[in-house]
């Protein structure tokens, strides 16, 4: 099983390509020092940094060390120090300190600094360096490292903060999200219709569309990707506020995934030792291709069921009678080793999440009232002071908080204020800004007298028929919050019909403020060569390009790829994002840097 | 058959050519100027020689420099009336004209001598005055009159380039002469320089340092002329008695010594290539040739010459014609050497008498073809039409190749036509119209682009652009020069307007706001404006608005273009500029997306919160405003503000500003390192154990890691310096009075809150021991319970008006952790609030079940009784309850519980 259509898995080779264009970039950065080579990364790049390249790769370069910010002091011999960061003012402050720092010091006389701003350059920060005075002493490149592939059917642009930036104000980034989807339709041509919804996805696509001008595509190659849908995350704040439920959400709430990897206990993964080993989860395992997008309930069934075929399978090893039959079974065997492997792990790491879930009745009560919250309305008041007596985590809290504000038209003034003094007096003062924060992004704030006719979420829900608590394992995309639809899944499932927009105009208009909307793109040059390209391939199930601006959930993504199984669908999702988010990561990065 | 061999010149077994290039019509003495002429074809430089000319008050009104091609067409005049004398002139590898003058500035002409940029060598040679400059093609060398060396290697473009000054010994005596080495030749990658000794040494001068070398001259003899070959392998010196010696450039080897006859210094010296040297004394009207083993040829001209170099020969300019004097390219010694039998020169000869109705040539043809060298031949004919100058000849050759390619099976067509269209190319720039008679290898070297670009220098942007054409070359960079030039013509503005969008229309990539640039730059702001209408990326139409002090339009083209790079360019014009702040901040305001763009990066940094304040205020931002004094109050700012006032306190020279900084800061910051506090490491910022429920792993640490914590003293702990204390507290007083102003009831009281539990911790870090500040508020609570300070809680309880179950809940909490049972017990002894269960739980999530027995008797839920009671392995006592209650579910529950192993405390 693949996600994509095996037309449509040419995709995936050129995915490959844009891997290849970003590596021999680095390549080309490093063997044009001659005198060894220091890297100095942003926190974030490591991981990314070592899917490009690996440890023995940047030895033959000639790069000594590599270090992140984080490590203190480190003592370089190297000539040539290479700084790979983002161009954000905090980092390249750092950076000014630094070169300040050791241009002064004689025992560091003679290094050169080259700073390489990931994926672009940016103004601000040339002007951070010229106004500390140490412009003169840098060169300044970029390094246009912008898609990660984290699955066949995933981009991630690991801007990990995007979220906080735009929460902020800094745009900037935005700009990177449309140079590296322009990048792509140089992959695959230019992409006929993008859809956009929420303000930040407005301001992508009309850079996007001024952009795919700009960059003259060889107009006879016919697009792979047929649709765009740029989402704004702001739009939706309810989902990611879910516990995720797939899974690979589940794994992602209790273990946190980082591009691709997670932690576990050795013994989890079948290693010795004590220390929290990585483990890669992606569709590379095929039994995992298969679990990941399964609502938690459905995989302890779905395991049995493999063991019994696996066990059934290499009995199968006892009537072999024709040599032929021995044949075909030496040859599975391999794969079947393999699945075996697989399977033993997957059966360790749900029986750790049974542990860790229903051991106790914590978790169980917590998704439980989450439910009854989304499903029914039911206040979680009572629960939530309880969990602040116990002291349970600020995220948890906030989470059901943020998701009782949004769902049940927000909280009444004096109930409001006790929630927001219980949790600084509990907490920490210094979430005084994390509540600003969150009132801002009106994911818990006070009830307005008389909103100005805003929907509220019951006709939201209803509109979009977003529950439905009799899920069935594969059908119906709720599966993936145990009967709750995510609204992002749902609008882009409406997007990608015709007319689909026009039956949800009035729930759109409120989540966006208005500002959705479709464009048209031609390539400039073959304005005169009929569109027929959507009509031609009726048989063959079409791309859509899904990116979510400001980040993405593990349990959304499961849900379009269910959409894509579903019978009707007529296409294949391809997800981008800015980087992977999920409740506890979007609620932190509302957190102020206030030391107390 | 061909005699054009006869017009050659054969020295040490090398065949060299004289050809005339141009004959000249331009009536200029050359007696009377110097001259310059560029590489690769270019135009020649001249300008009156004043060491030659005395009779001063007419010819200097009429000074000029005038501007040639090597045709002899003046293209260019440079008024040179007031300007100072020249010291020297010179082409850059770009081909512009610098022009070094006596009062130490450089200036740089196009091709059709205008001004482009000019700047000014070191304040040193104002001073002590220049005692040469010498221009190369990247970079010069020059001489103050004390000695002292300067050189760089990089022109750049309109910025005044970097200047090493070299160091060397103290000489007495300047330098004989003297000769400067591009970088690209030097070993140090820099400018190198040689200079001519008195006692006949040379010294080697580059950015690493000073070096004489021994050349072999003889008593009283010494160089007085050297010359680099033009791929920078070899030298050659000339001494005063004639003598001309040849070294690799490293002075390593020693190739030749050939004694001339000469009694003076040549006028010029040069390489021909790298294999022989070209010499010209004037006084006796001589230029000879000097070959690699030390023959030698001489030419004859009359009249005064100028020698320019090429890296394939050199031109020679006379009064009435210029030549290119060169050695012959292979391909054609190949085909025409007298006597040659290379299958090229047959085939070409084969070819010749086939059009003199020979019949044999299909023979020759085969012949060659069989030995497999047919296409080889072909391609040495092409190779020698290239490098031949004569249209007559190269047809002759390329016609061969074409008869013969038909010969073939297999041929890259595509490479024939390409060279031909090559070659159709160098012809038509050969021409007297056009005058840049550049060779073959001349055009390899400098490109195709490089070779555009000349001819629009030379405004011939029509012959640019059918080259373009006819070769599939973008033709961005010709309509875009061929517009500047339509924009600096008189013609009315719209007619100018209509021609551009005639010739570059919609569809074209060209940026309009490039062509707007130039219509700025020329003044012509209405044209501009107008010219910025087409252009469709609506970012590059910001600098430009910009420059046109257009702010209105700049900042709202910037916000459209969502790019924030072009924010923070209006952003930063404006906040760097001499206006007002509030002006500036007036037009940042008016758009959420500059303004949080600003308020982004101004809030990091305590030196622009001041600032930042304003921008509230103008936005009408108030709570904002009151937040930001909140933030103010984090421990980082703290440090920076302090650090600032330090700052300003030491450099202030008059009181009053220290009285400011006094009043905002309300402190005096102490001199760094004088406590004693250097031992007490332990500040809040470092220990994020302080908190361990805090399950933040992404907090502010490392945002401040890496550097700036290395430099963050330990003197700023709230527990051990009061005035940093008091700081934090009147910092948080501003916020609450801020919010109160703005009748913020809930934020003034949680500031204020903050405000009294600080004060508190600090007295309770004397009462009690260990560190307060920092905690919240429940967890100090805890940890005054954890003092047995039941009262003092109480009072903490009812002050910040804690919930009620939550003080119960955290009180046992911490009296169990601490293992105070007793007191546990004693606080059992009132009404509990969240019932009995809680009590049991702590003591056994603290290892305590006897004293958790104690509580499963207080709880009133008969059920429940029982269950923990069982839990805790009582089972005796929870069947007794089981019984009395007559709960069968208690029952089966105990059982089960009993049956199991009884090792774990179970779950709870």
């Amino acid at each position: 099983m693949s996600y994509l259509d095996l037309d449509n898995a040419q995709i995936i080779k050129d995915i490959g390509a844009i891997r290849e264009d970003t590596r021999q970039e680095l390549l080309s950065i490093l063997t044009s020092f001659e005198n060894g080579t220091c890297l100095i990364l942003d926190n974030d790049f490591l991981l990314p940094l070592g899917l490009l390249v690996d440890k023995s790769e940047l030895k033959e370069l000639g790069v000594g060390k590599v270090f992140v910010f984080q490590d203190q002091d480190p003592k370089i011999t190297q000539k040539n120090i290479l700084f790979f960061i983002r161009p954000k003012k905090e980092v390249i402050e750092k950076v000014a300190n630094y070169i300040k720092l050791n241009e002064t010091n004689d025992t560091f006389s003679k290094k050169e600094f080259h700073i390489y701003f990931v994926p672009h350059k940016s103004f601000l920060c040339e002007k951070i360096l010229e106004k500390q005075g140490v412009r003169g002493a840098v060169t300044i490149n970029e390094f246009h490292f912008d898609l990660l592939n984290l699955d066949e059917d995933v981009f991630t642009l690991f801007l990990e903060s995007s979220f906080q930036d735009y929460l902020s104000g800094d745009t900037t980034s935005l700009y990177f999200i449309s140079s590296a989807i322009n990048k792509l339709q140089g992959f695959f041509g230019m992409i006929p219709t993008v859809k956009y919804i929420g303000k930040n996805a407005k301001i992508v696509t009309d850079m996007l569309v001024r952009m795919g001008k700009d960059t003259h595509l060889d107009p006879s190659v016919q697009p792979k990707i047929h649709n765009l849908v740029v989402v704004d995350r702001m739009i939706d704040l309810i989902t990611p506020m879910m516990i995720q439920l797939t899974y690979e959400g589940i794994i992602d709430e209790l273990y946190e995934i980082t591009n691709s990897y997670a932690e576990f206990e050795p013994k989890i993964i079948g290693k010795e030792g004590t220390k929290k080993e990585k483990y890669i989860l992606n569709s590379n395992d095929v039994l995992f291709e298969e679990l990941r997008d399964l609502n938690i309930g459905f995989v302890g069934e779905f395991l049995k069921q493999k063991a019994r075929y696996i066990a059934e399978q290499y009995d199968q090893r006892h009537n072999l009678q024709e040599i032929r039959d021995i044949s075909n079974f030496v040859h599975k065997l391999p794969g079947l080793q393999k699945e075996h492997f697989s399977l033993s792990i997957h059966l360790n790491i749900l029986e750790d999440i049974f542990n860790k879930t229903q051991k106790t009745q914590k978790f169980q009560k917590y998704v439980n009232n989450q439910l009854g919250l989304v499903f029914e309305g039911n206040p979680v008041n009572e629960y939530v002071e309880e969990m602040m007596y116990t002291d349970e985590s600020l995220v948890d809290v906030l989470r059901l908080l943020c998701l009782q504000s949004m769902v049940n038209n927000d909280f009444k003034g004096k109930v409001f204020d006790n929630f927001r003094k219980d949790i600084i007096q509990n907490y920490g003062f210094k979430h005084i800004f994390t509540l600003e924060k969150l009132a801002k992004l009106g994911m818990f704030q006070k009830r307005q007298t008389k909103g100005k006719g805003k929907m509220n979420f019951v006709q939201m829900k209803k509109i979009l028929n977003l529950i439905d608590p009799n899920f069935d394992e594969n059908k119906g995309i709720s599966s993936v919050y145990s009967g709750y639809t995510p609204i992002t899944a749902r609008l882009i499932q409406k997007s990608i019909k015709s007319d689909g927009w026009k039956e949800i105009e009035e729930v759109l208009k409120q989540l966006t403020d208005g500002v959705y909307g479709e464009i048209a793109q031609q390539n400039a040059k073959s304005q005169n060569a009929p569109s027929e390209n959507v009509v031609v391939q009726s048989d063959k199930k079409m791309v859509c390009f899904v990116f979510f601006v400001g980040g993405v959930t593990y349990s959304e993504i499961s849900a379009l790829r269910l959409l894509s199984q579903m019978e009707d669908s007529k296409y294949d999702f391809v997800v981008g994002t800015t980087q992977m988010i999920n409740g506890k990561s979007l609620i932190e990065s509302c957190f102020e840097n206030y030391i107390d | 058959m061909s005699l054009i061999s006869t017009e050659w010149t054969i020295l040490s077994n090398h065949f060299y050519r004289q050809q005339e290039l141009y004959k000249l019509d331009w009536d200029v003495k050359l007696e009377d100027y110097i001259l310059s002429g560029g590489q690769y074809g270019g135009a020649l430089a001249l300008a009156r020689d004043e060491t030659q000319f005395v009779k001063a008050q007419t010819s200097m009104l009429k000074s000029k420099v005038f501007i040639y091609t090597s045709a002899g067409k003046l293209i260019g005049q440079i008024d040179w009336m007031e300007k100072s004398r020249i010291l020297s002139m010179g082409w850059t590898d770009n081909g512009r004209l610098a022009i070094a003058t006596e009062d130490g500035a450089v200036d740089f002409y196009s091709v059709l001598g205008k001004h482009v940029w000019t700047f000014n060598l070191p304040k040193a040679f104002m001073e002590e005055g220049i005692l040469f400059v010498d221009l190369l093609s990247n970079g010069l060398i020059a001489m103050t009159k004390t000695f002292r060396l300067f050189a760089t290697n990089e022109f750049g473009e309109l910025t005044t380039p970097l200047f090493n000054e070299y160091k060397m010994p103290k000489i007495r005596q300047g330098p004989k002469c003297r000769m400067g080495i591009e970088a690209k030749f030097a070993n140090s990658r820099n400018v190198e320089v040689w200079l001519g000794l008195s006692d006949g040494n040379i010294a080697v001068i580059d950015s690493n340092g000073y070096e004489e070398r021994d050349v072999g001259m003889t008593e009283r003899e010494h160089v007085v002329k050297m010359a680099l070959s033009s791929n920078g392998k070899m030298v050659c010196l000339v001494s005063n008695k004639g003598r001309f010696v040849v070294y690799t450039s490293d002075l390593g080897n020693f190739y030749l010594d050939f004694q001339s006859h000469a009694t003076r210094a040549p006028t010029q010296m040069l390489w021909c290539s790298s294999d022989s040297i070209l010499s010209y004394w004037q006084n006796v009207d001589l230029l000879l040739m000097i070959g690699p083993t030390g023959e030698s040829v001489q030419f004859d001209y009359d009249g005064k010459i100028y020698l320019v170099p090429e890296p394939d020969g050199a031109r020679v300019v006379s009064a009435t014609k210029c030549d290119f004097i060169s050695v012959v390219p292979s391909p054609l010694t190949d085909i025409f050497k007298i006597g040659s039998a290379s299958d090229a020169s047959i085939l070409f000869d084969a070819i010749q008498n086939f059009e003199t109705k020979s019949a044999k040539v299909d023979e020759i043809i085969r012949s060659i073809s069989q030995r497999g060298k047919l296409s080889e031949a072909i391609k040495m004919c092409i190779k020698a039409a290239a490098h031949e100058f004569r249209p007559d000849l190269q047809r002759k050759l390329l016609r061969t190749a074409c008869f013969a390619k038909s010969y073939l099976d297999f041929f890259d067509h595509d490479s024939y036509a390409d060279k031909c269209k090559i070659i159709r190319v160098l012809n038509n720039i050969r021409t007297y119209t056009i005058g840049i008679p550049i060779t073959y290898p001349q055009y390899k070297l400098l490109g195709i682009e490089g070779l555009i670009e000349r001819l629009l220098d030379h405004n011939q942007h029509l012959l640019a652009f059918s080259i373009c054409k006819s070769l599939k070359m973008n033709t961005d960079q010709v309509l875009l020069r061929w517009a500047a030039e339509k924009i600096r013509t008189n013609e009315q503005k719209d007619k100018i307007l209509q021609a551009i969008l005639d010739k570059i229309g919609m569809e074209s990539s060209i940026s309009y706001s490039r062509i707007a640039a130039v219509a700025l730059s020329e003044g012509k702001e209405s044209l501009a404006m107008e010219l910025l209408n087409y252009e469709f990326k609506v970012a590059h139409q910001v600098p430009l608005f910009l420059r046109m002090n257009n702010i209105d339009f700049a900042l709202q083209k910037a916000i459209q273009s969502g790019q924030t790079d072009f924010i923070y360019l209006v952003i930063f014009h404006l906040i760097d500029s001499r206006r007002p702040i509030n002006e500036s901040l007036m037009y940042i305001s008016k758009f959420p997306l500059s303004r949080n763009l600003l308020v982004a990066y101004w809030k990091s940094s305590y030196a622009f919160h001041d600032k930042l304040k304003i921008l509230y205020q103008i936005s009408r931002l108030d709570h904002e405003a009151s937040l930001l004094c909140v933030l103010e109050s984090s421990k980082h700012f703290l440090i920076q503000e302090c650090r600032i006032s330090a700052q300003n306190e030491n450099s202030a020279e008059n009181p009053e500003n220290i009285d400011n900084s006094l009043a905002i800061g309300n402190m005096k910051t102490r001199p760094r390192h004088t406590s004693d506090l250097s031992t007490q490491i332990s500040n809040n910022l470092l220990d994020s154990k302080n908190d361990p429920r805090e399950d933040i792993k992404k907090n502010s640490l490392d945002l401040n890691g890496f550097i700036e914590d290395q430099n963050d003293p330990s003197e700023f702990n709230y527990s051990t310096n009061e005035t940093f204390f008091q700081k934090k507290l009147q910092t948080l007083r501003i916020a609450a009075l801020s919010f109160q102003q703005s009748h913020d009831s809930f934020m003034t009281k949680m500031v204020q809150d903050n405000i009294d539990i600080l004060q508190l911790q600090k007295k309770y870090e004397s009462d009690y021991r260990g560190q307060f500040i920092g905690l919240t508020i429940t967890q100090t609570i805890d940890k005054v319970v954890t003092n047995k300070d039941l009262k003092e809680a109480e009072k903490l309880y009812k002050k910040f008006v804690v919930p009620q179950k939550k003080f119960w809940w955290i009180v046992i909490r911490a009296l169990a952790r601490a293992r105070h049972f007793s007191l546990l017990l004693e606080f059992s002894k009132k009404k509990s609030p969240i019932g009995y269960e809680p009590f049991v739980q702590v003591c056994v999530q603290n290892f305590a079940p006897q004293e958790a027995e104690q509580f499963v008797d207080k709880i009133s839920d008969l059920y429940l009784r029982g269950r923990y009671f069982a839990r805790l392995g009582r089972f005796e006592k929870a069947r007794e309850i089981a019984a009395q209650s007559k709960n069968q579910e208690l029952s089966e529950f105990i059982s089960e519980l009993e049956s199991k192993s009884q090792g774990n405390d179970g779950d709870w």
